[in-house]
């Protein structure tokens, strides 16, 4: 009934939109004669990476970890038909990944609205959709909880998901304001059975859902100045997330998300500042579990995850080498349901340098010093040479 | 949930009706603003930006409409953004 009650929003509002572009499909724009004009054009983007690690607490101390290369593929298929995708290749503890990072076909409806559907980003804070590539990350690292690793629990949507979006950006006054609701197949509960340890969290990797209860989400940024130096999101995400016909089924997580960027030049200390922050809470019904032992137990499932980074580049000073350099700091913090078997709270400071080679290459340098909250620290060297292209 | 989901939209469009009754049209200094300024202020939120000469006009004619669906930039940012691109390059 839920869902049935969200798809219908969301059909009536796409049949609108949809009704007003072949309206204006009717009266197209002269079409501008280019040189290189042509309905279908495409190009290929993308992005390559290696990493390199020192761990003084580890057996291995020294260690080139991970190589990998992300072409994007960007058709633009008429003047309103779009389809971008892009594919990962990478290695990890020497075996070669490979996966789809997105692939979405999208509609431009009018000049406030665009409609896609697949595979995709998931629009819920900024980092996953806009930051977290590896050559727009300004450290070698992501943040604490913001890049899904295998075998953790994801606070919040931070993968990409299937599913289907609306969004657009239109100007109010001298600021600005963004859109994006969307419907995703969602986040699917381990129940614990084959990780008992992992019981009660949620991975978004969600692919062929669990369940027929979608989970409905949205992002509204704001531009207040007229610069668009700074920019402030709201995300939410609800949605079912047991598997059908299990005792979890009816289980229910909400995900909320507040985000702040801010981006300026400082003529008077002659640098670039740049000023990133994000949190991500996650609430999920209480419900049984069974532990390692067999015995049944529960525990309060809301955690939170959040970092702040603060980068300065002095790019105004004649130096040419201080010129491309940029430095970073960024705090932080992962509050994971304390009773939880993989609950706890970690914290963890990066340091860091950047140093550009070009606008789009760049060598970057970080010390990582974490620690799970009365028990054990760590900490790394990490070292990327990444590109864009 | 269902309360929950029409209580979210509630306050969205209340959110989005208090911030336009100031004004819903774009100030003449907004709407002046140049395709290399839009270029600097919008692209280097989130990464510095190639060269434009790195591009052609049609491969920026892609990019920029690419950049345009992923960060919400408004048409008549991406129209002057790509002009001043393919005009640079």
């Amino acid at each position: 009934m839920k869902t049935k009650n969200i798809l219908a929003t969301f059909l009536t509002f796409s049949s609108l939109s949809l009704n007003l572009a072949f309206a204006q499909e009717d009266n197209p724009k002269p079409f501008e004669k280019t040189s290189l004009s042509g309905v279908t054009k495409n190009v290929i983007i993308g992005y390559a990476y290696s990493d390199f690690m020192i761990s003084p607490k580890s057996d291995v101390k020294t260690n080139f970890t991970r190589v990998g290369f992300s072409p994007t593929m960007i058709w633009k298929l008429g003047e309103k038909l779009f389809f971008e995708s892009q594919v990962e290749f990478y290695t990890d503890s020497g075996d070669l990944n490979t996966q789809v990072e997105y692939a979405k076909l999208s509609f431009i409806v009018n000049k406030y609205m665009t409609v896609g559907m697949g595979k995709m980003l998931t629009p819920f804070g900024l980092y996953t959709e806009r930051i977290e590539a590896p050559f727009i990350e300004k450290l070698p690292n992501s943040p604490l909880g913001f890049k899904h690793v295998e075998g953790s629990p994801n606070i919040g949507p931070i993968c990409p998901e299937m599913g289907f979006d609306v969004r657009g950006g239109f100007q109010i006054g001298n600021g600005k304001m963004n859109y994006v609701l969307y419907v995703a197949n969602g986040a699917e509960l381990n129940e614990g059975l084959l990780e008992p340890k992992l019981a009660g969290a949620l991975e978004y990797e969600n692919f062929f859902d669990n369940n027929s209860k979608k989970s409905f989400g949205g992002r509204i940024g704001i531009l207040p100045l007229s610069n668009s130096s700074l920019e402030i999101g709201g995300s939410w995400c609800i949605g079912e997330v047991g598997k059908a016909k299990s005792s979890y089924e009816h289980l229910n997580s909400k995900a909320y998300s507040f985000d702040v960027t801010y981006h300026k030049t400082l003529r008077n200390i002659k640098s670039m500042v740049d000023f990133k922050a994000q949190i991500n809470y996650l609430l999920v019904d209480k419900a049984t579990y069974i532990n390692e032992e067999g015995d049944p137990y529960s525990f309060e499932n809301k955690s939170d995850i959040y970092y702040l980074r603060l980068s300065i580049r002095p790019a105004l000073v004649k130096n040419p080498y201080l010129r491309r350099t940029e430095f970073l700091a960024r705090y932080n913090v992962a509050n994971l349901a304390k009773d939880a078997l993989w609950g706890g709270e970690y914290i963890r400071l990066d340091l860091g340098v950047s140093y550009w080679l070009s606008l789009r290459t760049g060598i970057r340098l970080a010390y990582e010093v974490g620690e799970l909250v009365g028990g054990k620290e760590s900490n790394a060297i990490l070292v990327r040479f990444v590109t864009g292209f | 949930m269902k309360k929950n989901i029409y209580f979210g939209l509630l306050l969205i469009l209340g959110f989005i009706a208090f911030v336009s009754l100031p004004s819903c049209k774009t100030s003449l200094e907004v709407r002046e603003k140049s395709g290399s300024v839009l270029w600097s202020e919008n692209c280097s939120r989130c990464h510095y930006s190639p060269d434009p000469e790195d591009y052609n006009d049609a491969q920026w004619e892609v990019i920029v409409l690419h950049m345009r669906v992923r960060s919400s930039l408004t048409e008549e940012e991406a129209e002057k953004i790509t002009k001043f691109l393919q005009d640079s390059n």
